[in-house]
């Protein structure tokens, strides 16, 4: 009794039964519905600040960034359905300040959200491969290539968190060719994980199979198949494959350099070593052809 | 007592340092900010010369200027420090601002002086001073005019409780100021509201102290008896304005299309139709919400220090008191009636009270009223907290663990958000170490409390103001330059070379008179631009037209061409005369350029214009600004009659030879009401000087 006395003489149950009260008559659907729609709008930030950004390293906005935050929060929070995406914006921005645990977080849910969304697999490989764990960035790699293509295009051109950004002014990113590029990135990722994981029976299929996607870059591909043959023993093949990715690219290093090793190999000393000097120059001269693609970073389409 | 004026002025001169860069003119204002600045410069400017402008030539080629004068408060005696800043040579551009700073800070030291009656305590009443002086409030000084009715709020508020308590005369001048200047304002209603709130309120909870307050009433009327009749008149006579404005407002004269969202008419000009009020005070808290990352901070997002919630929270267990109750549930009752979704309340209101149709910004109420409240509610739950005397040392250890749970409380929400500024968790380190000795019994009055205390309180709005002045606006030289282009920026906006221009591809006007709205919506900007860029035209001939039934397209054709014929209304009370005796007139109308030697303006001002004008036989002349019932004009010394010329403006009969043509608007009675009422307010403001002593 004496507590419960002490009890309703104290400020917090005076508050408590008020807003109890107010709670009974209250209207809560009609009030969300008003409030998120109207707050939502007038809360969009400047978003077509992205559009510029996506491949771009060289300048950043915090304050834009933490607004694309605080954004995309309340989209999560409110818009269920726009979850994978919102979380793939947070990620981004998270990754842009430098706060890669947030990123990392940010990209889990995304994926949590949606697990047949491509891009938080590929961001996620990506970090894996940078922080040299390679079986999980070949884990991430293999999950990104195994989404649906089409049905990530569909959710790249009808979500609101994307159109908001690419139908922005100024807008010229080609949204399905930046999915294409990635797409081929993801190869080229989980084939270097591949390689430097020496799996090379693994890697050979990949190669082959990513051979079938007709990307830009099948010079790539054959060398990566021309380099597992080589490490597998089977010197012929490799040699084969190899010149069919110089074909493709004459300034491959990569397949110069194991074109030169099966010469070695093949007990060919001179020609080997012209074509180490031919690798070892063209390299100097315009670096690697695998470099542009190994280099690259986060995205969010 | 030195100790505290010390710390009061030091955290203004804070407050000065963070926002220096508005105070100094190199960022800028912005929203209604902008829309202040020009109008008070016009009002000010005006006044200095011995002016009350009751029209304003510029607002889209003239508007009445009385709706102008109800929101900026015109009996505002205050607005003289911007005069007096002027004549010590401050461009207006640093006057305005530092005016503005000067008024905001005057009203914390009223929120001091307030909290400090209510709570006897000036460790508190100055907390409460640094966490509304470094609350959002003082950011809406420079994107809205949220002060020209929060701080004399406050001080009316402060004057009340003053005279009620302590029967002065400088408080009594300064209830009778604080509330003409209210009164005066734009929607009044807005206070009265809070006002009658407070009232019903303190009737209910302190019903047994009335009749005691009511016999000090009347014992300082008894002994004030002329004093108390002429002051309060004079405050009842503050209304009248507002009366008459309201009374024109329903004429029609004036529009508001933006406010009504393109709705168009909804009986008075100034009553908002529901759906405009989408943005309420649940909304404003909302997107307020939405700002937890201080980072990204804004002007117009609600802001109060941190610090101030960890009071709130602790002050949880404390007792229930009378006062509490009062302030809560002022507050409380207030929001739920401002709350256009979801509630009911407010469309039983709406419904049932005439003045909430003048409302679209119910969340005004939010910067007005209810941040000062809340930030008092606080004050409350530190008095309340500290009157928790701990009997045993065993309480006195669970006094303790509450104030380390709250705190720990407080730190895990914040860290569960990941995204608080350090000063955030610095903040909270510091408050833990103050409440911690404040519990033991540490804390005494002395000048490293106060400066503990400032540093606590202002740690965390120091750096979100940071962030604020770090994106806000520069100041752009072009911006709020009150000239004569100023009248056709609108126009020069959206002009485009094209006749074709549907009158729905405008920009809705803020505010006009209804005749300039009317041939703006109706034609396009190219005529209209063309048309206007002679303020006087000389016409031989006259076409009497229906009001209602305007032809447009002949009407543009007329702005564009030019020919030498204007159109008028048809109007009974009058015989028409519509040609000149000119045997021989020209076939375009007259335009009168600067270089015209037969034409001289003589004078001009705000409500006034006098021309000298020769024409060899009788002319009609039109002026192009708006017409208004309310302008009246003479020719030679005699009243003549005006028309109402080409849909929109002015015109006159002149006879042939030299004339004094002389516009004039409004009546007498205008010029000395609001005269009385600006140096009646000076008077009050005089009083509160003489009797200073009792503040003090």
């Amino acid at each position: 009794m004496k507590f419960f006395k002490w009890i309703i003489t104290r400020l917090i149950f005076t508050y408590l039964v008020c807003f109890l009260v107010t709670w009974h008559f209250l209207d809560y659907r009609k009030a969300k519905e008003n409030a998120i729609g109207e707050t939502m709008s007038r809360f969009v930030p400047g978003i077509a600040y992205f559009n510029d950004f996506v491949d771009r390293h060289d300048h950043f906005d915090e304050f834009k960034l933490h607004q694309c935050i605080a954004y995309h929060r309340r989209v999560v929070e409110y818009f269920s359905f726009q979850k994978s995406e919102a979380y793939q914006m947070m990620g981004f921005c998270y990754d842009r300040l430098g706060n890669l645990p947030r990123a990392i977080m940010s990209y889990q849910a995304a994926r949590e959200a949606n697990p047949v969304y491509f891009w938080p697999y590929y961001n996620l490989g990506i970090y894996a491969y940078k922080r040299k764990d390679y079986s999980q960035a070949v884990d991430f790699f293999q999950e990104s290539l195994q989404t649906d293509i089409k049905m990530n295009m569909v959710l790249l051109l009808h979500s609101k968190v994307f159109t908001d950004v690419r139908l922005s002014d100024g807008s010229s990113y080609n949204v399905v060719q930046g999915m294409l590029n990635a797409r081929e990135n993801s190869y080229i990722f989980l084939m270097e994980s591949l390689f430097k994981l020496k799996k090379y029976d693994q890697l050979f299929k990949v190669a082959l199979l990513g051979l079938k996607e007709n990307s830009e870059s099948q010079d790539i591909f054959y060398s990566y198949a021309g380099k597992a043959a080589f490490h597998q023993g089977s010197y012929e093949q490799a040699l084969a494959l190899l010149q069919l990715a110089l074909q493709k690219n004459p300034q491959n290093t990569d397949a110069l350099l194991y074109t030169g090793l099966c010469f070695q190999a093949a007990g060919k000393e001179p020609q080997a070593q012209n074509l180490f000097a031919m690798a070892k120059q063209i390299y100097q001269q315009q670096g690697s052809a695998l470099e542009k693609h190994l280099n690259s970073t986060i995205r969010f389409f | 007592m030195n100790l505290v004026v010390f710390w009061i002025i030091f955290a203004f001169i804070i407050w000065i340092s963070v926002f220096f860069g508005f105070l100094s003119a190199q960022l800028a204002f912005s929203s209604d900010a902008g829309s202040y600045f020009d109008h008070i410069k016009f009002f000010i400017e005006n006044l200095a010369k011995g002016v009350f402008p009751l029209w304003d030539p510029y607002w889209y080629f003239g508007s009445p200027n009385d709706f102008f004068l109800r929101r900026i408060g015109a009996f505002n005696p205050f607005y003289s420090i911007i005069s007096i800043l002027e004549f010590f040579k401050f461009p207006f551009k640093i006057a305005y601002p530092w005016f503005l700073a000067l008024y905001y800070w005057g009203g914390m030291i009223a929120f001091y002086l307030l909290a400090k009656r209510i709570y006897n305590n000036r460790l508190i009443a100055y907390s409460g001073y640094l966490m509304l002086l470094f609350s959002a409030l003082g950011t809406r000084l420079f994107d809205s005019y949220m002060m020209l009715v929060t701080v004399p709020l406050i001080w009316f508020f402060y004057f009340l409780i003053a005279f009620s308590q302590t029967m002065g005369k400088s408080y009594f001048f300064g209830m009778c100021l604080s509330f003409m200047i209210l009164a005066g304002t734009y929607i009044p209603f807005y206070f009265l509201i809070c006002f009658f709130i407070f009232l019903v309120f303190y009737l209910v909870f302190y019903f047994k102290e009335i009749p005691e307050i009511f016999r000090r009433f009347f014992s300082f009327f008894k002994a004030n008896k002329i004093l108390v009749v002429l002051s309060l008149g004079l405050v009842l006579f503050s209304f009248v304005p507002l009366v008459t404005f309201f009374h024109d407002s329903a004429q029609g004269n004036i529009v508001l299309p933006e406010r009504h969202g393109g709705i168009g008419a909804v009986g008075n000009t100034l009553i908002v139709p529901h759906q405009t009020l989408n943005w309420g005070a649940v909304e404003d808290l909302v997107f307020s919400a939405f700002f937890s990352d201080l980072r990204t901070y804004k002007l117009a997002i609600v802001y109060v220090p941190f610090c101030a919630f960890i009071i709130l929270a602790l002050g949880l267990i404390a007792r229930v008191s009378r006062r509490a109750l009062l302030m809560f549930l002022c507050g409380f009752v207030l929001f739920c009636s401002i709350v256009p979704y979801g509630l009911s309340l407010y469309d039983f209101l709406y419904k049932h009270i005439f003045f909430l149709k003048y409302f679209r910004n119910l969340h005004f109420f939010l910067w007005f009223f209810l941040i000062p409240l809340f930030v008092l509610l606080v004050l409350e739950h530190w008095k309340a907290f500290c009157d928790i005397k701990p009997l045993t040392p065993m309480h006195k250890n669970v006094i303790l663990t509450y104030v380390v749970l709250i705190h720990a409380l407080a730190f895990l929400f914040v860290w569960s958000r990941a995204d608080a500024i350090p000063s955030t968790y610095l903040m909270m380190f510091l408050s833990l170490v103050f409440w911690v000795l404040m519990v033991l019994g540490k804390i005494k009055e002395n000048a490293w409390v106060f400066a503990f205390l400032t540093l606590i309180i202002l740690i965390q709005p120091l750096e979100v103001f940071h962030y604020l002045c770090l994106r806000a606006q520069h100041y752009n030289k072009n911006f709020s330059q009150y000239n004569f282009s100023y009248s056709t920026l609108k126009l020069k906006d959206s002009e485009v070379p094209a006749v074709s221009i549907l009158p729905s591809d405008k920009m809705e006007l803020y505010y006009a008179s209804s005749n300039y709205n009317l041939v703006y919506h109706n034609m396009s900007n190219y005529a209209l631009a063309k048309y206007l860029q002679y303020k006087f035209i000389l016409v031989d001939h006259l076409e009497a037209i229906e009001r209602n039934q305007v032809d447009f397209s002949q009407m543009e054709r007329l702005y564009i061409e030019n020919p030498n014929k204007a159109y008028i209304f048809q109007d009974k009370a009058v015989e028409l005369i519509t040609e000149s005796k000119d045997p021989n007139p020209p076939r375009s109308a007259q335009r009168i350029s600067h270089e015209d030697l037969n034409f001289k303006v003589l004078s001009f001002n705000a409500n006034r214009l006098k021309v000298s004008v020769v024409v060899p036989y009788a002319k009609f002349l039109i002026y192009n600004d708006v017409y208004d019932p309310s302008w009246h004009v003479s020719v030679n010394g005699h009243p003549s009659h005006l028309y109402q010329a080409n849909v929109a403006f002015k015109g006159v009969w002149i006879p042939a030879g030299k004339s004094i043509v002389e516009f004039h608007y409004g009546h007498f009675g205008q010029y000395a009401m609001n005269f009385i009422l600006l140096i009646g307010a000076f008077a009050f403001l005089f009083g509160i000087i003489r009797y200073s002593y009792e503040i003090l």
